[in-house]
């Protein structure tokens, strides 16, 4: 590995192990809240900086937080690289969601599992090893009561830290993560439902075109724009042969573009 | 430049006010919302823009708008019956004939279009109908099942002859 390679990554890739292994030079964070909420609907909602591009990380993620907390994974719903609300995440790529991020998933999830464990062995003052988890809930076989995760922490932020020893569930013993499950959002992709990025939209987005010349390296001779900025909410933006025009919409760049009247001179062509 | 001012959209009449050049994709994402047939290579190569003008498959892409006019558009959005998946788009799901699902909707109205030429559709005569149909993921094994079962589906129920 380059020096400079090593730089960007971080300690990350130490594999000298020991201690909590340090995250691809990113900052640690420790609280299981910052990576997870246990909502009062039953669902969880996780969060993480990496990014689904096809890759279908939506539900392999998915799968590991719901293998550790024994839910369906219908009922784990991922936060994905919205900033204001994951923890920093230097990016998608690599390769590395699967070993990184999942590991890392599976020992927070791990650790809420526990957490729960303990709040309902305190609750019910019974010994944990009497407890089982299954569906979202948490069962004192004995007894027959059951408890759902909210109902136990209240709805309450997981202030408690996770740690890298958290007991998570071999792979061997794995019914949820590592199975061929069907997709999220499946339904919706095949539906045409699903937004990929060239739907999105957002308040106050332009939609940006450019005038393209007749031909290879041409020379702006004139330009009228005038219809196109009387079209509302057009903005032409020129410089020197480059033309261009952004609007609140695409069909409304595409006629702004029409609009333009402009000439141009055809240079030499290469062939 | 002539103007296109109305369509029939999965089953609908939608005014629109258009040039008549217009790519159709871009009439169905910008002007109608209908954001399910995709923007793939916009030179009729990847077919993941495939739309069916009277039952025919075409590259909405590189189609213009106007060869869309008094003749009946059917999108991806306008498949499913009354709440119910097409055959094709249930195969799919059941399959997991997708990765990323950026060719799905292309895919399954090239499908459908093969369906409605086929009824029981061999491997080989799968693979020559789909040719203009790419999956940068890889799913194609996957995509045959998946045809193959929806198949074997519409020919047990005669009530999607409707959309066939």
């Amino acid at each position: 590995m380059s020096t400079e390679l090593s730089k960007t990554m971080g300690p990350g890739v130490d594999q000298s192990g020991g201690g909590r292994r340090p995250f691809w030079g990113e900052p640690d964070v420790p609280e299981i809240g910052s990576w997870l909420h246990l909502c009062s609907d039953g669902t969880v909602e996780v969060y993480t900086g990496k990014a689904e591009m096809g890759q279908n990380i939506r539900t392999s993620l998915a799968q590991a937080v719901a293998e550790e907390l024994r839910l369906p994974v219908a009922s784990v719903h991922l936060v994905m690289a919205d900033t204001d609300r994951v923890p920093f995440d230097q990016g998608t790529f690599g390769s590395r969601t699967t070993p990184i991020m999942a590991e890392r998933l599976h020992k927070v999830a791990a650790a809420a599992r526990e957490l729960l464990l303990d709040l309902a062995a305190e609750r019910w003052q019974v010994d944990r090893t009497q407890l089982t988890m299954a569906n979202g809930k948490v069962h004192h076989c004995s007894t027959g009561r059951a408890i759902g995760y909210a109902e136990l922490t209240g709805g309450r932020r997981l202030t408690k830290d996770w740690g890298d020893d958290a007991p998570v569930t071999p792979p061997d013993q794995w019914t949820t993560a590592g199975q061929s499950v069907p997709k999220v959002d499946g339904q919706a992709m095949v539906t045409g439902q699903h937004r990929y990025t060239t739907a999105l939209t957002r308040p106050g987005m332009l939609v940006g075109k450019v005038l393209r010349p007749p031909t290879f390296n041409a020379t702006l001779t004139s330009l009228d724009t005038t219809k196109a900025e009387a079209i509302p909410g057009v903005i032409v933006v020129h410089q020197g042969n480059f033309v261009g025009v952004a609007a609140p919409d695409r069909p409304t760049a595409t006629r702004a573009l029409e609009a333009i009247q402009a000439e141009w001179t055809a240079s030499k062509q290469i062939s | 430049m002539p103007r296109i001012h109305d369509l029939s959209v999965n089953g609908a009449r939608v005014e629109v006010d258009v040039d008549a050049e217009t790519p159709l994709l871009m009439v169905l994402r910008d002007d109608l919302n209908l954001t399910g047939s995709k923007i793939g290579c916009g030179e009729g190569m990847c077919g993941a823009c495939t739309v069916l003008i009277d039952g025919e498959p075409i590259r909405s892409c590189i189609t213009p708008v106007a060869v869309a006019a008094g003749k009946a558009v059917l999108t991806i959005e306008g498949i499913a019956m009354n709440g119910q998946l097409h055959p094709l788009q249930q195969a799919f799901l059941e399959v997991g004939a997708f990765q990323c699902g950026y060719c799905t909707p292309g895919m399954i109205m090239s499908g459908i279009a093969l369906l409605a030429k086929y009824r029981e559709p061999s491997e080989a005569e799968i693979i020559a109908f789909m040719q203009g149909n790419i999956c940068r993921c890889g799913a194609y094994r996957r995509i045959i099942r998946a045809i193959q079962q929806a198949a074997t589906t519409l020919s047990r129920a005669a009530t999607w002859g409707a959309v066939r």
